[in-house]
């Protein structure tokens, strides 16, 4: 065998265990998770906020989640508050506007865009979606340009402080990842975990009988934005809220 | 000349051979080239692995049962504990290990209030009308809230 042959069977070698290593490489679920907000159960007490921080370490002063308090005047006006992003809960901060027709609590986090907005921005492909239905972030190749903070139509996204407890992390960006550390664990992100009254509820898109699916069989099911083409997979049921 | 290509079929079996041993995934023979890699500053972990990369810390009521088999039974079978829709231990406690909880009326006002806009999916409470002053644990057991325990209330009203 000449060197030249030895090279080409050396390619080919090379090409065949490239392709056993992508067919094994899968030891990730096979799932795609979705998320339903029940705007008709949330009562504001910010139990997720909490729980979301303790579980992810999410520093002080940033979010990965958050409540939003939204009232409707008799003449239409819509007004958003959130005071401590309702990590505090609701009952000690009462409103302070008048005439006001209706109002609910509406939690927010990252939509897990099947379009997202972010992942097209980042110039290192720091961030992706992965093959179950997450975005979530490659911290060792994320460089803290914020582009994708600046990019996200939701504000979901924040940079870590400079003075965080984790060296490597400082100035990079994070997100909600809906907890996959906890999913990947046959387990159910921590807000939904701690939710007390089943606001929140996470399941498998794929599985006609998870209680995501069950919740998409309503009418009355909306995304936020869905205009922009993100295609996020939080999807909110108002019921007769409005 | 014949030397160079004598490492480079080395290096190439090398790794093509760890390659095949991982890719099989068979039990313990796991080859790991990290050292090299980090030599070199070849990143080793994917993004998935970064973020899977993490105990989680909300273990769960049957893992608090270990130790507080009583407060998980009375809590399993109480209206903390309903219709698939429960309120964890962790939600009041924290999470597992941290060892606190709140026993303030505000505490469990956080829930219970009588706020504007809460929708009717629990009991709600006037904390200003409903014995002001009075810790809701000295008639209510938080682990089984309804009905109420046998206390005669001696404040005032």
């Amino acid at each position: 065998m000449d060197r030249r042959e030895f090279l080409k069977l050396g390619l080919k070698a090379v090409v065949v265990v490239g392709g056993l290593s992508t067919v094994s490489s899968s030891k990730f679920t096979r799932n795609y998770w979705g998320f339903v907000v029940d705007l008709t159960r949330c009562i504001g007490c910010g139990k997720c906020v909490q729980a979301c921080r303790a579980e992810n370490s999410v520093p002080e002063g940033e979010y990965r989640t958050w409540v939003e308090r939204y009232q409707i005047t008799n003449d239409g006006e819509v007004i958003v508050d959130s005071p401590e992003m309702g990590e505090e809960g609701y009952a000690i901060h009462p409103p302070e506007v008048e005439n006001i027709k209706t109002g609910f609590f509406v939690p927010k986090l990252c939509n897990q865009c099947d379009d997202p907005p972010c992942v097209n921005v980042c110039p290192v492909n720091a961030t992706h979606l992965t093959s179950d239905g997450v975005v979530i972030m490659d911290w060792d190749k994320c460089i803290g340009c914020g582009y994708c903070v600046q990019a996200c139509p939701y504000g979901a996204r924040y940079l870590y402080p400079d003075d965080y407890s984790v060296k490597k992390l400082r100035g990079l960006a994070d997100k909600c990842n809906w907890c996959y550390h906890r999913i990947q664990r046959g387990l159910e992100p921590a807000c939904v975990f701690v939710c007390p009254t089943g606001a929140r509820r996470f399941g498998d898109l794929m599985d006609s009988g998870s209680v995501v699916r069950q919740y998409l069989r309503n009418v009355e099911i909306e995304r936020l934005r869905p205009e922009l083409g993100t295609k996020p997979k939080v999807y909110y049921y108002f019921g007769n809220i409005l | 000349m014949q030397k160079k290509f004598f490492y480079v079929s080395v290096a190439l079996l090398v790794i093509s051979a760890t390659t095949v041993v991982n890719a099989l995934d068979i039990g313990p023979y796991h080859i790991d080239l990290g050292i090299i890699d980090r030599i070199l500053g070849i990143k080793t972990l994917s993004a998935e692995e970064q973020n899977i990369n993490k105990e989680p810390g909300y273990k769960g009521a049957e893992y608090c049962s270990e130790c507080h088999a009583g407060e998980y039974s009375t809590w399993s079978k109480s209206k903390h504990n309903l219709r698939g829709i429960e309120v964890n231990c962790e939600a009041c406690h924290g999470k597992a290990r941290t060892e606190k909880v709140d026993t303030s009326r505000e505490a469990c006002g956080s829930c219970h209030a009588e706020i504007p806009y809460k929708p009717n999916v629990l009991v709600k409470v006037g904390l200003d009308d409903h014995f002001p002053g009075v810790k809701c644990a000295q008639c209510h057991n938080p682990h089984n809230p309804w009905p109420p325990k046998s206390i005669v209330y001696t404040g005032g009203e």
